[in-house]
């Protein structure tokens, strides 16, 4: 009986020991090839996972190609600070000149992504690597991106059409009619606020947004009629302190919502704009 | 039918030529998520007729009506004063809804009665997002 369960026991440590070299018989190629094709896939989670256990064991030579791959794993799920950080090691390990650019390329995308652009425009001046013809395209691109980002848009314009053939006269034209003031500087969220200051509501339908507008005054008007009105009936100061303490909150609301609602039209439009430039130059 | 097949080849290749072309010229991915850089997020849509349409009573469908009309044309044109998160009159009605419009009311008042600045210093989790102190409902 004493025998039996050993030669059981026995047994089943065969069977584990084969389970667990059929574990380690998984290299780090494989590895690698299993978060390949979680990339490929989209399941970017999953592919830095993977990638990060090939990195931990990867030699020297291998620390380039893989520091740009879990850059791109981290790239996809959005987390563009770490991207950012592997693409730079990647850059700094890697010898060849067209993937080095490509790895910088990445990295001021990053950048651009977690809106740091006064680094990234600095990177890109200063950068002084090898481009294919294409890379030089995404690299004016991305400057001129940046110039967008900071409100240069004279400059940013100047920018996107070195990209432009000089022939592609409707491509020209589009861009042209993009980048116009009312396209990227109305509504102004300055003249909105005053607006608002003079007539409660009006900034609000300066900026578009009509019901608000209107929804301003209507609250105002009751709270100035009814202060104006108890002011004639009983005396100033008692008007003065039932009602400025809600004149105050509304009247300030409203102005404060007008330059609100005018910077996220402002903001929409602009995106709007990029988009345009965007399907024009990719 | 030999020109015929030597066409519909020629044409077969030229037209995989152009499949390729496209996948060459397609822009790399770093690029097309650039795209949404400037997006302006949408922001959480409210709303505001839920306590309307689940109120159980007359009263709560009272006060129901009073949270909607408030929220919607009053509320939306104050100044951002209340320092919790959920918003007083959130944390009222969400209150009537669960302990009932007595309890619930004098619950809301209670809410109102500590939302001050000075008053929520130290005492609840601050919010670093919405920079508003935690309050919900229990």
């Amino acid at each position: 009986m004493k025998l039996k369960m050993k030669s059981s026991r026995l047994l089943s440590l065969i069977i584990s020991l084969f389970g667990l070299a059929a574990v380690w018989s998984q290299t780090l190629e494989q590895t690698e090839q299993v978060a390949d094709k979680f990339m490929e896939q989209g399941d970017y989670y999953s592919a830095a996972k993977f990638y990060s256990r090939v990195y931990f064991f990867a030699d020297k030579s291998q620390l380039g190609r893989i520091n740009g791959k879990l850059g791109m794993a981290y790239f996809g799920k959005g987390d563009f600070k770490r991207a950012y950080n592997h693409f730079d090691v990647a850059q700094k390990l890697e010898s060849d000149d067209s993937t080095k650019t490509e790895w910088f390329l990445r990295k001021t995308s990053a950048l651009i992504l977690r809106h740091q652009y006064k680094l990234a425009l600095l990177g890109i001046l200063n950068y002084r690597g090898k481009f294919t013809s294409r890379q030089q395209k995404n690299l004016i691109f991305l400057k001129g991106t940046v110039y967008f980002a900071e409100e240069k848009y004279d400059e940013a314009k100047k920018t996107f059409v070195q990209i432009i053939d000089p022939g592609d006269s409707l491509a020209l034209a589009r861009l042209d009619s993009l980048f116009t003031k009312k396209n990227l500087m109305r509504p102004n969220p300055v003249t909105a606020k005053w607006l608002s200051i003079f007539i409660p509501g009006l900034g609000q339908i300066y900026a578009g947004d009509i019901k608000n507008g209107i929804n301003s005054f209507a609250l105002n008007a009751t709270l100035f009629y009814l202060f104006a009105r108890d002011a004639v009936r009983f005396s100033f100061t008692e008007s003065f302190f039932v009602f400025y303490p809600w004149i105050q909150r509304y009247y300030q609301g409203g102005y404060e919502r007008a330059q609100r609602i005018a910077k996220k039209k402002r903001r929409q439009k602009r995106a709007q704009v990029y988009h345009g430039v965007h399907e024009i130059l990719m | 039918m030999k020109k015929e097949t030597i066409i519909i080849t020629i044409f077969l290749l030229i037209s995989t030529l152009s499949v390729r072309a496209q996948q060459i010229n397609e822009p790399p991915d770093y690029m097309i998520k650039l795209k949404t850089v400037f997006d302006v997020p949408e922001g959480h849509h409210h709303d505001f007729s839920k306590p309307l349409k689940n109120a159980s009573n007359e009263l709560e469908f009272l006060f129901g009506l009073f949270y909607w009309t408030y929220k919607n044309f009053i509320s939306s044109q104050d100044v951002d004063s209340c320092v919790f998160y959920p918003s007083c009159s959130t944390y009222m009605i969400l209150s009537i809804q669960k302990h009932g419009v007595l309890t619930g009311f004098l619950e809301g008042m209670d809410r109102l009665m500590r939302c001050s600045p000075f008053a929520a210093y130290g005492h609840y989790p601050l919010n670093k997002k919405i920079m508003k102190y935690e309050d919900p409902m229990e």
